[in-house]
């Protein structure tokens, strides 16, 4: 798909430009919408993320 | 006290945190839309947001990480009185920024920008490999299939450029003559690799990993077109002494105490430096090859 931002632009951009990819594709769009985050008073941020652990809980014990 | 100049949502500054937690050391975040006072308590310097208040003779360590201390600057009626006050005003902010990295630190928010041209000039001049460049607005000289171009710019995110999504400027190969000019672009010559190698830097010491991205069609041009499906293959790397020493002379050359810098290993065995960013991700080789970098930052601070 041809990006619009060359054909918007009044001025010359620089050739890279031309080679614009799509960044993330709408499953990727679909999970950002889906990732939560947390108000954490104790790291000082807005955007603690909620993350499962990636290991089963057998393979902690 | 840590002074963490971050960005609220930045995922890396967390997982620094949390090994303060674990080391017990006492830290104040700021992030990045901040805006502070300055004021003077008992002949001390005391800064005032919204959200902190601290002396500044009471951090002892600063991480740089994004966005910065930012001042509340106040205007004046009468234009004589504004530009003398504007003068103070930045005399005591730059005062309060040089003091603040006087203190034992991980790179300077003074010297946050990059530029990617004269970072390698720096490296050249260090005596490290570094595939030929330059800059041109046409493809007259364009050895084309053979020369890649990439943005001089440290963002390369362009909010809304189709219809459904952001872009993302990579690296890329020059396949096609232009009939027209185009702004001052950069080239470089493209180096068949053997595989990519990404740095962190801290302090003198090197940690790196290879990404064996060349036998990928996706990834071989530039490995952050990621494969999810089938992942580059990444592990520890030790780098030869004598390149790890020119790092250590070019990252001194250029003030930055820390920092990802990129590699490539050429199909001839020479290694060629690519660019060096002081506030890169990290987390990706610290994962991968079990270095726990977000430590290292903590046990530093």
């Amino acid at each position: 798909m041809e990006n619009k931002i060359r054909s918007e632009e009044r001025n010359k951009l620089p050739l890279n430009f031309k080679y614009l990819n799509k960044l993330g594709s709408k499953k990727s769009k679909e999970l950002n919408k889906k990732i939560c985050y947390v108000k954490c008073e104790k790291f000082q941020t807005d955007f603690m993320t909620r993350v499962t652990p990636f290991k089963a809980f057998t393979r902690m014990l | 006290m840590i002074l963490i100049l971050s960005a609220n949502n930045d995922f890396t500054t967390n997982e620094v945190i949390k090994w303060l937690h674990i080391f017990d050391k006492k830290y104040i975040r700021v992030h990045e839309f901040e805006l502070f006072e300055i004021k003077v308590i008992d002949k001390k310097i005391l800064l005032k947001s919204q959200r902190n208040s601290f002396y500044i003779d009471d951090i002892n360590s600063v991480w740089f990480r994004r966005g910065g201390i930012k001042f509340n600057r106040l205007q004046f009626q009468n234009e004589s009185v504004n530009k003398i006050m504007n003068e103070t005003q930045f005399c005591l902010e730059d005062y309060v920024i040089k003091k603040l990295e006087s203190k034992r630190h991980i790179n300077k928010q003074s010297n946050n920008r990059t530029n990617k041209l004269l970072i390698l000039e720096k490296a050249v001049a260090v005596g490290l490999d570094v595939p030929s460049y330059f800059l041109a607005d046409n493809t007259d000289h364009i050895n084309l299939g053979k020369t890649i171009t990439k943005s001089i710019s440290e963002n390369i995110i362009v909010k809304s450029a189709f219809d459904d999504f952001d872009g993302i400027l990579y690296t890329s190969i020059v396949d096609k003559q232009e009939d027209e000019v185009f702004f001052p672009t950069f080239f470089q010559e493209k180096i068949e690799k053997e595989f990519e190698i990404r740095c962190f830097y801290l302090n003198g010491k090197v940690w790196s990993c290879a990404i064996f991205s060349q036998n990928d069609e996706q990834t071989k041009i530039d490995n952050r077109i990621y494969n999810y499906g089938k992942p580059n293959r990444n592990v520890r790397y030790t780098l030869p002494p004598e390149i790890h020493h020119k790092i250590c002379i070019l990252m001194t050359e250029l003030d930055y105490n820390c920092g990802s810098i990129d590699f490539i290993k050429s199909v001839d065995g020479k290694f060629y430096f690519l660019e060096v960013n002081p506030v890169g991700q990290f987390l990706g080789i610290s994962d991968i090859c079990n270095y726990t970098l977000e430590k290292e930052i903590a046990d530093y601070l």
